[in-house]
């Protein structure tokens, strides 16, 4: 993927003349058992691809299209100022679909880098993380991958700063295109605590088509993509949250309503998001995704409580676990 | 309860209902599971490692908590160049008598990428149609944002050659671009409410959707593409003021449609 983004740019040099500025936009990292491909492409943000653990292609692409933001009622409901569409209802500023593009990026604090790389060691795991910090209006927002040595992927934003002084979500939506060991015959599963066994073992069910699904933390609702002849796979696990959040918050009605969707992969719908502020993911056309490289979306939604004030950093992800 | 003729209306009604609600029900394919060998999945919910974050040092971020190691990883990178307004390609796009119809006599541009060979909007594939030197090098993905027609405009261009305007997606905006900022903020320093008081001030942009409203007074910009900017102390997040700018019309003042000291949390 990165080669041919290398040969367009070379050629784009070339009808261009003179390059407008020469810093380094995509990559190459291998360390410990991972290899893989950064770039900042396509209003996408920090995306990896072609990414493999322990030799074994375990993400073709993985990207943050977009992180929508939606902020509470300025009125509540009972005042009159709120109905029929004769005040501002939904609030004076938003809803805004904050897309990060090589433009907004300024160098990591501490790093120096646009995008930087350093590890880490925490409790004797090994840790790598590859981040972009990205100025978005008032929104300070540091997105980044953290990869540990036993085969971990943990997709984190980071954000601080206030639009407006009020009480708002931010819906990052990440987007893994899978496509385990390389073969184009993924499975994905569902496991939810007493679901029935289907004859894939208690709790587990199998996706045959397109599909949006939320968490159900009390039963521990988790999704396992793998390849379906060697059984490698990986685990999508709804994050815990990172202090002071404690988990990867709730679905907004009706502006971000679910945790995860499943798509059968089309390369055309890998541009970028098309939705708007106040639309959600489409591509639901009812395609079977069994035995087929398959495009995960995962939501979290991070509340941003005003009066915690706009110096305070927040972060939301989940846990993407290498099953071998 | 035995059908009659008097309750037939009732029966009818209530079909008809029925069968109204599954028709409005989502609509979710389901296929019957494909006939592969059923192997076992994972008996357990795996343990995660532990990652936590503190404040780094100058608190410019969150880091993990642990110990920072001086080890590299092995590293390879590349320089991608920016196909800027003024290049060849994106000034041969908007020369080009279908464009500037499309485009009108208000637009900004936003930015040129190289296709990729699939893109939703400019794939190779036309190249191969339209009988150009097709290398899947070549096609370029300018975006323009008309205020003339409120709309975006996507051209694909092969090198400087014109190749189609692509159908755009109802609700697409395309992201906010440098010149629609600096412009953005031009216009809301130049507001009389808070035109002395953001001296000093740093202004940031955000693109935002404004909501219909009922009373055409009360339409603050919808349908339109609207700017919120916000005035802050240098790296704060903290906004004291603001503007709600719409780049529509070619006078300043009729383009701020909100402006005003941020109310307090």
């Amino acid at each position: 993927m990165r080669s041919v983004l290398i040969a367009c740019c070379l050629f784009c040099a070339m009808v261009m003349g003179t390059p407008a500025f020469a810093e380094p936009r995509s990559g190459t990292i291998t360390w410990e058992k991972w290899t893989f491909d950064w770039e900042v492409y396509g209003n996408q943000s920090l995306a990896l691809s072609d990414v493999t653990f322990d030799r074994e292609l375990i993400l073709s692409k993985a990207s943050l299209p977009v992180i929508k933001v939606k902020y509470e009622r300025e009125w509540p409901w009972y005042h009159p100022y709120s109905w029929f569409g004769i005040g501002r209802s939904t609030g004076r500023c938003g809803p805004f679909q904050d897309r990060i593009a090589w433009r907004h990026l300024e160098p990591v604090p501490g790093c120096g880098d646009k995008v930087c790389t350093r590890s880490y060691t925490v409790d004797g795991v090994k840790w790598l993380e590859v981040g972009a910090y990205a100025r978005i209006g008032e929104y300070h927002l540091y997105h980044a991958w953290y990869l540990s040595e036993l085969g971990e992927i943990r997709p984190v934003l980071q954000s601080r700063g206030l639009s407006c002084q009020t009480t708002h979500q931010h819906h990052p939506y990440w987007r893994l295109d899978f496509g385990i060991a390389g073969e184009g015959r993924d499975q994905v599963f569902v496991y939810t605590d007493g679901a029935p066994n289907e004859g894939w073992g208690p709790g587990w069910h199998k996706y045959t088509n397109e599909v949006n699904a939320v968490k159900d933390p009390p039963k521990h609702r988790s999704w396992f993509v793998r390849d379906s002849q060697n059984g490698h796979g990986v685990w999508v696990l709804p994050g815990d949250g990172y202090p002071p959040l404690m988990n990867d918050g709730e679905p907004q009605s009706g502006f971000s309503t679910r945790d995860v969707s499943v798509r059968r992969y089309h390369e055309e719908e890998d541009t970028g998001w098309l939705f708007g502020a106040r639309g959600d993911l489409g591509y639901l056309n009812g395609e079977g995704v069994q035995e087929e490289v398959t495009t995960f979306w995962y939501t979290a939604h991070l509340p941003h409580h005003a009066a915690m004030g706009p110096a305070a950093w927040l972060a939301v992800g989940p846990v993407l676990k290498v099953q071998r | 309860m035995k059908p009659t003729v008097r309750s037939l209306p009732g029966v009818l009604v209530l079909s008809m209902s029925i069968t109204g609600l599954l028709a409005c029900a989502p609509f979710e394919r389901k296929d019957p599971e494909t006939s592969v060998t059923k192997q076992a999945l994972p008996a357990q919910i795996p343990v995660v490692s532990k990652l936590e974050f503190v404040q780094s040092p100058n608190g410019g971020r969150l880091i993990p908590k642990g110990d920072t190691t001086v080890v590299q990883p092995k590293m390879q990178m590349a320089v991608l160049d920016e196909i800027l307004e003024d290049s060849p390609i994106v000034q041969a796009a908007g020369r080009h008598p279908h464009v500037r119809e499309k485009l009108g006599g208000r637009y900004f541009f936003i930015d040129a990428e190289p296709a990729k060979s699939k893109d939703q909007f400019c794939p190779v594939s036309l190249l191969r149609t339209s009988a150009q030197a097709a290398t899947p090098s070549s096609m370029i993905r300018v975006t323009y944002y008309s205020y003339s027609h409120s709309l975006p405009v996507i051209v694909c261009m092969n090198a400087q050659e014109f190749v189609s305007l692509p159908a755009i997606p109802k609700d697409y905006q395309p992201p906010e671009s440098d010149r629609e900022e600096a412009e953005a903020i031009r216009v809301a320093q130049l507001d009389a409410r808070i035109q002395d008081k953001v001296k000093g001030l740093k202004a940031h942009v955000i693109l935002t959707d404004p909501e219909w409203r009922l009373w055409w007074w009360n339409r603050e910009g919808h349908g339109h593409r609207v700017f919120y900017v916000t005035f802050s102390q240098p790296g704060s997040g903290d906004p004291e003021y603001y503007a709600v700018v719409d780049l529509t019309d070619e006078i300043d003042t009729a383009n701020v449609l909100q402006a005003g000291a941020e109310p307090k949390r």
